[in-house]
């Protein structure tokens, strides 16, 4: 059995990186995400992906059945999971044992009655997101604060949001 | 209860919009969203808690991961999506207009997936480029439901938040 590390097999994790690295292919088939969703009546829609479906919902305030969270509370926890990921595998590449990992996502809208209709200035998009971390482990503090920054401006998820990306839409009506 | 379209009581989304029009307290309540997100404590796998809802995003075995449940960046396409159909049915139910069906498929392309692995510092590990597709089954004018899209497009928050540039300000806590 080789080291593991923050639950994570090292050797097994260096093997998948040196494979990427080398294959082309490999990185271009974990460049491309898909996902197909299907609504399901009233604010409720079901996301395919893979071998998963998530569900997502609106709240009772805002004219759902709340079954699930929101598209924008979906957006935030992406972005909390995707910092947390490269957290923990740059902090197990370097060797450092995390104990515990808690992040608390705050993101405020712009102007939300743009989303409404009722208002045409501003943008109905998130305007600034707070991320409250919290790390238990031995490291030290700079060591810790200088990894979470480079984990941060390493994910996929904050450098979408932060840098925007084009969007291409189209439609098929039946 | 009155008329409903698309599984939406009409009257009661009037009412919601006349709400957000006047009640500033409730516009405040609706403009700020928040999750938290939880390591299980062991490889790639996170739950998340928003309100009363909780779910798990994990890594593919390609990545290292045991596979749980989605990614973060299926969840940030997924999102897309979701946001994109909630405006369509929203903007659609308010003109009164029945959809019969609605599918959204998206795809992200990642602009270079070696610098969220270490292995590279050339481009960035974002979403570039993402191509979102509706599919619309509804008994109505061709051109109006391409309206009601191009509006839904607009006024997408999601749609909004990944194309333009948000702050995201950081603060860590280290416990001992």
């Amino acid at each position: 059995m080789s080291q593991k590390i923050n639950g994570v097999d090292l050797n097994g994790l260096n093997q998948i990186l040196n494979e990427i690295s080398k294959e082309k292919d490999k990185a271009k088939e974990l460049s491309l995400w898909r996902v197909r969703l299907r609504w399901l009546g009233g604010f409720k829609t079901r996301a395919y992906m893979r071998r998963h479906s998530i569900d997502i919902d609106e709240p009772a305030d805002l004219a759902g059945i709340d079954t699930a969270q929101n598209a924008v509370e979906t957006l935030l926890a992406s972005l909390g999971a995707c910092i947390a990921t490269t957290f923990i595998l740059f902090a197990t590449s370097k060797g450092i044992k995390i104990e515990n990992l808690e992040l608390a996502i705050e993101g405020q809208l712009d102007n939300v009655l743009v989303f409404l209709g009722l208002e045409k200035e501003g943008n109905p998009g998130f305007k600034s997101i707070e991320i409250l971390a919290y790390i238990r482990t031995e490291a030290e503090q700079k060591v810790i604060e200088d990894l979470f920054i480079e984990a941060m401006k390493s994910s996929p998820v904050f450098n979408t949001l932060t840098r925007g990306a084009q969007i291409n839409h189209k439609i098929k009506i039946f | 209860m009155g008329k409903v379209i698309n599984g939406l009581d009409v009257e009661s989304l009037k009412s919601l919009i006349e709400e957000a029009k006047k009640n500033q307290e409730f516009v405040q309540k609706i403009n700020k969203w928040y999750a938290r997100v939880r390591w299980a404590g062991s490889g790639f796998t996170f739950n998340s808690y928003v309100r009363n809802h909780s779910f798990t995003i994990s890594e593919p075995s390609e990545l290292g991961g045991p596979d749980k449940g989605p990614n973060a960046v299926e969840y940030v396409i997924s999102a897309l999506g979701a946001c994109y159909s909630t405006g369509f049915i929203l903007n659609a139910t308010k003109r009164g207009i029945s959809i019969k069906n609605l599918e959204v498929a998206i795809e992200g392309e990642i602009d270079n997936i070696l610098v969220f692995l270490g292995l590279s510092n050339e481009g960035h590990p974002g979403y570039r480029k993402i191509i979102a597709k509706a599919y619309v089954e509804a008994d109505c004018d061709e051109k109006l439901v391409k309206e009601i899209w191009e509006e839904t497009v607009r006024t997408s928050p999601v749609g909004n938040t990944l194309a333009r540039n948000v702050e995201i300000v950081p603060q860590i806590s280290l416990i001992k």
